[in-house]
């Protein structure tokens, strides 16, 4: 009886801390991974790694989103870190943003010109949704034309789709 | 006996002779196969004058590269000539015919003048045993490359009916390193690659350089704005002007056959689509309207028609338009992605970049059956363009780890690279028959 | 039939011999055992009486034995009569069969006969036949020598028209390959093209004259195309002289086939 109690608590006061996790403190980020490990009851000290949440200052520091080839869908790792800078921008409605669209060097550089500008683009559409307004924020394309990895693999393209966040 | 022998003689040629006449009056045989390769053709090196005075060009050398890289040319191995003639008297056709060559190459090169020499061809029909051509041309030593230049296009001309395209241009982009970064050059070399000139340079990238269709100027994006924006720029004395330079991306030049109007792709609408722009006005027509990427115009040789690449169907894919706009269709279907089309001098023909599973190649569309024909086996390749006798085609790919131009014959047979320049060498833009010389 | 008579004897038989069986076993089974007559004695009581008992007794015993005798003999002459039924039935088979086979012998020696006779019809018709045949061909023979003659003559006349054919066929062929070995079609021709060159032949196949009677079009074909010609000089001929005035004159019509 009192151990169900117990463990009610500790759930309720692992969510509560979750929440909060990143608010006031520039500290890392909440190690979860212990509460992980409670709840779920198995207590055998192996298996269960947990995801380290990060801090909304970490994830304002990360200026570039990546994308997956030919696609300027956001996916849920960089959907945060668009949803940080958003909230950001939001506090501080003085400061402008430049979204700056890439691509890797496959295909055709007019064609990737324009895919770099997508992605630019649905970056904007995110923030625009969050609730900045249109004339703080700037896209550009540079297309392939500017890399940050020169290799002609698939690790050096994976780098090189991006949007950069420009301040 | 002889009698009956006789008999049955007269008696066969009479039923030879009826089974002739029922054929035809003569013996028709008909020929379909033959065997698809250059021409053969014999290259002699050419003569000087002395030993002490040698030319600082190869004349005969680089005849050689231009008939061979245009794979309409088999240049003959010199180890099996009989005779190696420089002068007219010395040439004897029978030596020529028991290496099977078709056509026969002399010359020579004199200096005549301090930096000045005599470059002299002579060009045969072995089988007819004529002369075909022959020319004489007095050029300073700077000048020899494009002498030999002009000797292979009018020996190209004598054999295949056809321009030659040694005398052009080709316009292309350069990278180097510069310390931590980059610099972009805008250049104009010779066919071959040779005898490079710069006519801008950047610390930001350039891209799609276009040549009008008289030769004088070029089209290019520039990033020097810190965004794609549209120059046009005047070849011989380097004037420019900012065409375009919307918001968004003003990209992807492409000349009406006529010279008076561009079509090009803006996204100042929200998304890439197709304009056209009249020079005289600098008036602007939308021609898509479409959410989807819609870029790299390129105009038939009639000027009706425009194919440009577009992702309405999901991926990349060549489609053809009206030059109003109307009436579009998609034209490949074959591959993952298909896109940067640019026609042939004669309309039949596409080339553009044909990608599948990760690889992008140089392909060849033929517009009448649809028949897609991939040209290369390496998976980088980037804008093909025709050569002005829609013969070769040039494009940019990767060699050793670094961006080179090479170019392929249209059957696909012979393959080349240019001449390496420094750093990454990309955007390669053909210039037509007609082209200027910058100036420095 | 007789297989039905037989069967009914048979059956007769079967049943007398039941029947006698019967009786018998039924005489077996119905003879009293003798008795020992008991002389009784007698007394000299009343003899007479016993006397005509004893007298009476002796006829009946007498006529019992005349009884007995009579059945005997007349089951012996029952038994006898069965027996030659029997054996009479038996000679009846026997004299069946036998006649049977005659029968059989009969008609097989009818058969032969029949199969002779027309065995020597046929042979005789044929010796009339084969007769009437060499009389006939002895006549014939001179025709048929004059016939056989005339039909080598022919066939062989056709061999060598067919021989002929072969081999104009087959330098034909010789011909066609070896100037489509020695064409060389560089870039610039379409389907459809075509160029007519008329050639003429030395007796040795070397190639005196070769020009353009229809051209193509295309000036750089039509060279191809003159150069193939030469190129491929001397072309192949026939063995056989005669057939060369054939080829003293031949047109070759270029018209590529294939990918342009």
């Amino acid at each position: 009886m009192y151990k169900k109690i117990l463990l009610t608590l500790l759930g309720i006061a692992a969510l509560s801390l979750s929440a909060c996790g990143g608010s006031e403190s520039t500290k890392p980020a909440v190690d979860d991974k212990s509460v992980g490990a409670d709840a779920a009851g198995t207590g055998t000290g192996t298996g269960v790694s947990g995801k380290a949440l990060e801090g909304k200052a970490d994830l304002l520091a990360k200026r570039r989103v990546y994308f997956a080839f030919d696609s300027s869908a956001v996916d849920e790792e960089n959907r945060a870190i668009i949803e940080a800078h958003a909230a950001y921008l939001a506090a501080n409605k003085n400061v402008k943003v430049v979204f700056e669209g890439h691509a890797d060097e496959r295909g055709t550089r007019e064609y990737n010109l324009a895919l770099g500008e997508r992605r630019a683009q649905a970056v904007e559409r995110m923030v625009k949704a969050l609730g900045v307004t249109k004339d703080r924020i700037k896209t550009v394309s540079y297309g392939e034309e500017k890399p940050v990895a020169m290799d002609h693999n698939e690790a050096a393209w994976a780098l090189n789709r991006r949007v950069e966040i420009i301040y | 006996m002889k009698a009956v022998k006789h008999l049955t003689r007269i008696i066969l040629a009479a039923v030879l002779a009826g089974y002739a006449t029922l054929a035809s009056a003569i013996l028709t045989i008909e020929i379909t196969q033959g065997v698809d390769g250059g021409l053969p053709v014999a290259i002699v090196p050419f003569g000087g004058a002395g030993k002490e005075q040698r030319p600082p060009q190869d004349v005969a050398a680089v005849i050689e590269a231009d008939l061979a890289r245009s794979g309409r040319f088999t240049p003959l191995d010199k180890k099996d000539f009989v005779s190696r003639p420089v002068e007219d008297k010395q040439v004897v056709f029978k030596d020529w015919r028991i290496v099977k060559a078709e056509a026969l190459v002399i010359g020579g090169v004199k200096l005549v003048a301090q930096g000045r020499w005599q470059v002299e061809f002579r060009l045969y029909d072995i089988y007819k045993e004529k002369q075909l051509a022959g020319y004489s041309y007095v050029v300073a030593g700077d000048r020899l490359r494009a002498a030999a230049h002009q000797i292979s296009d009018i020996i190209y001309e004598k054999l295949t009916g056809e321009p030659g395209v040694f005398s052009t241009r080709v316009a292309y982009v350069t990278r180097e390193r510069d310390g931590k970064r980059f610099s972009y050059k805008l250049q104009i070399a010779d066919s071959d690659g040779y005898n490079p000139v710069t006519v801008l340079s950047s610390a930001e990238p350039l891209m799609s350089p276009a040549w009008s269709p008289d030769g004088t100027r070029l089209a290019y994006v520039s990033f020097e704005q810190r965004r794609p924006i549209l120059y046009m720029q005047n070849v011989v004395h380097g004037a420019r002007t900012r065409i375009a330079e919307f918001n968004g991306i003003n990209s992807a030049p492409a000349w009406s056959p006529d010279g008076t109007r561009l079509a090009l792709t803006l996204s100042r609408d929200g998304n890439p689509e197709i304009y056209v722009m009249r020079l005289s006005d600098n008036s602007l027509t939308r021609l898509t309207n479409d959410p989807s990427i819609d870029t790299e115009p390129t105009w038939s040789p009639d000027g009706k028609e425009i194919a440009f690449t577009s992702d309405r169907g999901g991926k990349p894919q060549i489609y053809r338009m009206r030059a109003d706009g109307s009436h579009v269709e998609r034209v490949t279907f074959e591959g993952e992605y298909n896109a940067r089309a640019s026609y042939s001098a004669d309309g039949t023909m596409l080339t553009l970049v044909s990608g599948a599973q990760g690889r992008y190649h140089a392909a060849l569309l033929h517009l009448q059956s649809s028949v897609l024909q991939v040209l290369t086996d390496t998976p980088l390749d980037e804008s093909p363009s025709f050569a002005p006798n829609g013969r070769m085609i040039l494009y940019a790919t990767e060699h050793g780890g670094r961006g080179v131009l090479a170019s392929v014959s249209s059957d696909g047979r012979v393959r080349q690279l240019l001449k390496l320049q420094e750093g990454d060498v990309r955007e390669p833009a053909w210039s037509p028959f007609n082209h200027s010389t910058p100036t420095n | 039939m007789p297989g039905g008579r037989k069967a009914i004897v048979y059956a007769v038989l079967v049943h007398l011999a039941l029947l006698a069986l019967v009786v018998v076993g039924f005489r077996w089974q119905t003879k009293p055992a003798v008795a020992p007559t008991k002389v009784v004695q007698a007394q000299a009581v009343n003899d007479a009486e016993t006397q005509k008992e004893i007298e009476r007794r002796k006829k009946q015993e007498r006529e019992r034995e005349q009884q007995e005798t009579k059945q005997k003999r007349e089951q012996e002459e029952r038994e006898r009569k069965a027996a030659d039924v029997k054996r009479r039935q038996e000679q009846a088979k026997i004299t069946e069969q036998k006649r049977k086979e005659e029968d059989k012998r009969k008609a097989a020696e009818a058969e032969k006969k029949r199969k002779d006779e027309t065995r020597q019809t046929e042979v005789k018709k044929k010796k009339d036949t084969e007769e009437r045949r060499k009389s006939a061909e002895s006549g014939l023979k001179e025709q048929l020598v004059r016939e056989e003659k005339e039909r080598t003559e022919a066939k062989a006349k056709a061999e060598q028209t067919a021989r002929a054919q072969s081999e104009l066929a087959r330098v034909e062929g010789l011909i066609r390959q070896k100037v489509e070995r020695n064409w060389v079609r560089s870039a610039g021709w379409t389907k459809g093209m075509e160029c007519v060159v008329r050639v003429r032949l030395a007796p040795t196949g070397e190639v005196i004259t070769a020009t353009v009677a229809r051209p193509s079009g295309s000036p750089a074909f039509d060279r191809s195309v003159e150069n193939a010609v030469y190129k491929a000089s001397p072309l192949p001929l026939p063995e056989d002289k005669d057939l060369f005035e054939h080829f003293r004159e031949l047109e070759l019509r270029f018209r590529p086939e294939g990918q342009t």
